[in-house]
């Protein structure tokens, strides 16, 4: 394991080579280390496939509807199954990575500490969406063809509800490696963006504060633009997204900073 | 001499207490404010103020999902409380030491659960008055509200002992609890009344104590207390009872005769 002193970025690249390296080490940090290695977990099975299903049959039958489910309701189903779904993997990945001591190695990584963690990311991000056509396919079953009334905006939601769930969850990642890890303190999360993201009730059928606070999650635009409203929802959603990605990738180098002059433990 | 009947009396009530405070305290690092405040206080009312919109959203009555809905969290932090009250000792390494103690299970895993179902009860009634405060509106008294939180917890000690049993066996603690939620939400009548649910639903949902509740306390017919569903809910919470202690003596006896083979 190299010491922390000894952990140098790959000076000897160009910035062509470092760009394509870096790349290659999202990659190889989505796949290898985190879809290999968290395949199929049961909770994280439950999580991604059995709540957002639970969510969608409550949904449905409370609004009595027989025929096929709103593509909206199912978009926010599968948002649930996402975010509920990255939170456990985040948390079973990130504190794996801190209980095998693996972090000093990750930072050695030659393209920098935050690249190996984007990776993480998006394997956490892939790994989670696999539960989408899992649901979408159990809602068909269950209530017939679902109404889809702009599949285009579907797919698009689809992936703006993914990026908007990895730009909300970025500072949690950051929490779990920069304090110590205390159980259970992950657990509100999905309860506190069931209140107030806007993905699961329209903003405008929450209480009035709790919508104020939804107008602040990509989610609450993501959802009324995948209902048909105007494009500039999604512009702020995108906008909502990337403030938060900065943010993470700033949150993640201030701690691998922190970590490199050794003024944060490893193993805090 | 006189005063020792005192004594021995004191010490049978506090020696089991102190195993249950000892369990609570050693095995749960979520009594730290920001693990405790999270799971207990902010998941169940966010779940409620959540489903309370999707009600309005849908266009049904928000207050029985606010009655529902914090009922629902009452007993499924019961559970959760109790697989973990027995899972965190496999998390800590102790499980085997435990296994391997002359302890009486069904007497030990009993007192494990009580802070569990205090606690749930305590976090039901917070969430419920958070929640209908937040919306401006309480449907039931808090007192009536207490009263079926009580109900609920002590009709779903069976269930727990069954959860709690099952993490000797099954290695993941969560697996259980999650899968019991599901259940729980789907068929539970917390979340959708029974007179909604579809057929093979609404019958799984005849095994779950919380229907009964409830039934019970009116949230259905809004007449207040329906006592003739009274004797549903015993039965339900007897069977699950004997199911719950079936599966406490059978676990924890496979388990010690596996370590001792």
């Amino acid at each position: 394991m190299p010491s922390e002193a000894e952990i140098v970025a790959g000076d000897s690249l160009s910035g062509r080579g470092k760009q394509i390296a870096s790349r290659a080490l999202v990659v190889q940090a989505a796949f290898d280390r985190q879809i290999r290695s968290n395949w199929g977990s049961p909770v994280a099975v439950i999580s991604t496939v059995g709540v957002p299903f639970a969510y969608l049959f409550v949904i449905q039958t409370l609004s009595a509807g027989d025929s096929g489910v709103g593509q909206d309701r199912l978009l926010a189903a599968c948002g649930i199954g996402i975010l509920d779904g990255m939170v456990t993997l985040l948390v079973i990945t990130l504190l794996g990575e801190k209980r095998d001591a693996t972090i000093a190695v990750l930072l050695g990584a030659p393209f920098g500490f935050i690249w190996v963690l984007f990776g993480r990311l998006t394997g956490i991000a892939i790994q989670a969406l696999a539960g989408a056509p899992v649901v979408v396919a159990l809602a068909w079953l269950s209530w017939g063809t679902p109404q889809w009334d702009h599949p285009a905006r579907f797919a698009i939601g689809v992936i703006a509800v993914l990026a908007g769930c990895a730009g909300v969850l970025g500072p949690l990642a950051y929490a779990i490696l920069r304090f110590p890890y205390s159980a259970g303190m992950t657990n509100g999360i999905l309860g506190v963006f069931i209140a107030s993201s806007g993905m699961i009730a329209p903003p405008q059928d929450l209480p009035p504060t709790l919508g104020v606070i939804a107008q602040f999650f990509p989610h609450s635009h993501i959802l009324t633009w995948v209902r048909g409203g105007a494009h500039l929802h999604l512009a702020i959603a995108i906008g909502e997204i990337a403030t938060l990605l900065v943010a993470t990738a700033a949150l993640l180098s201030s701690y691998e900073n922190s970590v490199r002059s050794k003024a944060v433990s490893l193993a805090a | 001499m006189l005063h020792r009947p005192v004594t021995v009396s004191a010490q049978r009530l506090v020696t089991p207490l102190a195993v249950s405070w000892l369990s609570y305290r050693a095995l749960f690092s979520w009594l730290n404010p920001l693990g405790y405040v999270s799971s207990r206080l902010l998941k169940p009312v966010g779940l409620t103020l959540g489903f309370s919109s999707i009600g309005h959203s849908a266009g049904f009555r928000v207050d029985y999902l606010l009655i529902g809905t914090s009922l629902l969290s009452c007993v499924t932090a019961f559970i959760f409380g109790a697989s973990l009250a027995v899972g965190n000792e496999r998390s800590y390494g102790t499980l085997d030491l435990w296994l391997a103690s002359p302890a009486h299970f069904g007497r030990d895993l009993s007192l494990r659960l009580f802070p569990h179902a205090v606690d749930a009860v305590v976090s039901g009634i917070i969430t419920f008055t958070v929640a209908c405060a937040i919306f401006g509106k309480f449907p039931i008294s808090i007192l009536t509200y207490s009263a079926a939180a009580v109900l609920v917890v002590a009709a779903s000690v069976g269930i727990a002992l069954a959860v709690a049993a099952s993490a000797v066996i099954v290695k993941d603690m969560f697996v259980v609890p999650n899968a019991a939620q599901l259940v729980l939400m789907i068929a539970g009548a917390g979340l959708v009344p029974v007179s909604l649910l579809p057929p093979p639903v609404e019958l799984v949902s005849r095994a779950i104590p919380l229907r009964y509740v409830i039934d019970f306390i009116g949230v259905n017919s809004g007449n207040g207390w329906q006592y003739s569903h009274i004797g549903h809910l015993a039965a339900c919470a007897a069977a699950w009872m004997a199911i719950g202690m079936a599966t406490q003596f059978l676990f924890f006896s496979a388990a010690r005769r596996a370590m001792q083979s």
